[in-house]
């Protein structure tokens, strides 16, 4: 008797047509996500949902350390949809972008043509992001402090102030405000802040790209599954495919540097 | 007991005489990470014929190009071994700096170049005076190494940045770097092109080494839609260059290219996490060796089919064939 229903259950699941594709997703991250939804990746995210015929659910979680073990590893949600396409605590996707570390000055000043070996960078006021206190920092930060440039530099956590919204934005703000003439800044926030910022601010490549042989300012970006998930792997990496010119689109809507 | 010994010889004479299968003309060593030795086996029936012990952890193996020598990398004594093959005793062993994972031989046979995966580096070690001539900084994790036919170009792959770093052999200059799929493994010079193998896109580009630019990928996920994994690991090719093969990780198969289409013409059955692929030396055999099943698949590239397959107690990483 048992076995006829549970066979039917496993038909009506398969049948009833509408599954749900669960995100864990940052409330207050722009240009990422947010919890209104007005985040590119909320976006992007809604593109892969529809071509997999699936409900868009989210798990909200600040992107802090943690953060994959206490969601996607406790199979609280099935998608990460921005990860650095190298890392190994998730399995990846193909990458769907590819951004680098902008130079973000005021255009109302002479900053254009900067690289890190760049003299004017002694004097200037400088600003950096930074990830956390631990070791691991983000490559402009260690590309400044080979070259000795620690006095003049300013950091700014990556994960801010909590409080306030969207906290990696402070950086960008400090440009504006003349708080630091330069600031090495992610290219998603770089670009989508610069939008709106109220004084027009320049963005260039952080060059070289890789400094020293070791530290890429290039980074490609991926969705991210659980690694004992290889089907969904594949159906999100069909629709990522599917959906390229649309996310294109999407990220040059939020301003987003992409390099080819 | 000479005289026992005399009586039982002939009796092992006639018992191998009788073995359906003769000795080939190849010997093939399998590094063994796990069990630290090079085991040796013959390229035709798979008979084990001992194990040279090493340095902790032997990973990358290669040939001078004479076939005389065997290289092996034993990456937690920091050393490179040379053994040498026809006597099956140990040369020399070299400093080879920190941690040496893959490595390649200069095409004049003086040079090796030598990933130091926790070290960021690779370093040129000069065989003549035993000495590393140079230290070059590259990205993270260092794996894939790779020559020019010409030997004027080394590239090494960051395993951790996903970057091919093109390297001039004579200066040690850092020419340029280049970003490539994710977890890249090996690097080989096929036909003017250098491909690039992605363990983590289960990808292979193809570079013009002049431009340093992508001209195509080749890919193993889209050829193969029912494997969970399909991988890309270390790549061969034959003399000619017209045949090239890719290990395919946890894939668990070597998939067979056609360098002037770049498309997949067939693939073989291997152990769990195929790692390292060999040739034999007349290119009729491949070795593929298998660390999480802990053997070696033999595999006929006339009849193109599986031999047979020889398993160790071990992890092997490494595979290569040398002349008898």
């Amino acid at each position: 008797m048992k076995r006829p229903a549970l066979a039917c259950l496993l038909l009506l699941a398969a049948c009833s047509g509408q599954r749900t594709l669960t995100v864990c997703a940052d409330p207050n991250n722009l240009p990422f996500s947010n919890r209104a939804g007005q985040g590119f990746e909320n976006r992007i995210a809604q593109l892969i949902a529809d071509s997999l015929g699936a409900k868009l659910d989210y798990v909200w979680w600040a992107q802090r350390r943690g953060y994959v073990r206490n969601t996607l590893g406790e199979k609280k949600c099935d998608l990460w949809p921005g990860v650095a396409s190298g890392v190994e605590m998730v399995a990846t996707t193909r990458p769907y972008y590819r951004s680098s570390y902008m130079f973000v000055t005021r255009a109302d000043k002479p900053l254009a043509g900067l690289t890190l070996d760049d003299a004017r960078l002694k004097t200037l006021k400088l600003g950096v992001q930074l990830i956390g206190d631990d070791a691991m920092n983000t490559p402009p930060s260690h590309a400044l402090a080979r070259r000795g440039l620690t006095t003049n530099v300013t950091g700014y956590m990556l994960y801010g102030d909590y409080s306030r919204p969207n906290p990696p934005a402070a950086i960008v703000e400090a440009v504006e405000k003349g708080d630091v003439d330069v600031g090495l800044v992610w290219g998603p926030l770089a670009g989508y802040f610069a939008k709106t910022s109220p004084v027009p601010l320049r963005l260039e490549r952080v060059t070289p790209w890789l400094d020293d042989a070791q530290w890429p300012m290039v980074y490609e970006v991926s969705m991210g599954v659980r690694k004992d998930d290889p089907a969904l792997l594949r159906r999100i990496e069909a629709a990522l495919a599917q959906n390229r010119a649309r996310i294109r689109a999407t990220l040059g809507d939020y301003g987003v540097p992409l390099i080819d | 007991m000479k005289a026992g010994l005399r009586a039982v010889l002939p009796v092992l004479a006639l018992l191998a005489a009788c073995s359906p299968e003769r000795k080939g003309d190849d010997l093939v060593f399998v590094s063994d990470e796990e069990a630290n030795v090079v085991h040796v086996i013959d390229g035709a029936s798979g008979a084990k014929e001992g194990d040279l012990v090493t340095g902790a952890r032997p990973r990358g193996l290669a040939l001078s190009p004479d076939g005389r020598t065997l290289y092996v990398a034993a990456s937690n004594a920091n050393r490179i071994e040379a053994w040498d093959v026809a006597g099956r005793h140990r040369l020399h062993v070299y400093d080879s700096g920190s941690d040496p994972e893959r490595f390649a031989v200069s095409p004049d046979g003086h040079t090796l170049y030598i990933a130091n995966e926790d070290h960021s580096a690779v370093s040129f070690l000069d065989l003549a005076s035993g000495r590393i001539t140079r230290e070059v900084k590259v990205g993270p994790e260092p794996e894939g190494m790779g020559v020019s036919p010409d030997g004027r170009l080394v590239i090494a792959t960051s395993e951790a940045a996903s970057t091919a770093h093109f390297i001039d052999a004579a200066t040690g200059r850092l020419i340029d770097s280049i970003i490539v799929g994710s977890r890249p493994r090996d690097a080989l010079f096929v036909g003017g092109k250098l491909w690039v193998s992605s363990e983590q896109r289960g990808t292979i580009s193809i570079i013009d080494p002049v431009s340093r630019r992508i001209a195509s990928v080749i890919d193993l996920v889209a050829a193969f839609p029912d494997l969970d994994s399909a991988q890309a690991v270390e790549l061969k090719a034959t003399r000619d260059g017209k045949r090239a093969f890719v290990a395919m990780g946890r894939g668990n198969q070597v998939a067979e290219i056609d360098p002037a289409s770049f498309r997949i013409v067939r693939s073989f059955p291997t152990g769990t996490r195929n790692w390292g692929i060999a040739l034999s030396p007349d290119d009729g055999r491949l070795y593929a060796a298998s660390g999480l099943s802990g053997d070696v698949t033999i595999i006929d590239l006339k009849a193109n089919r599986v031999l047979r397959r020889v398993t160790f107690k071990g992890r092997p990483w490494g595979v290569v064939a040398a002349r008898r």
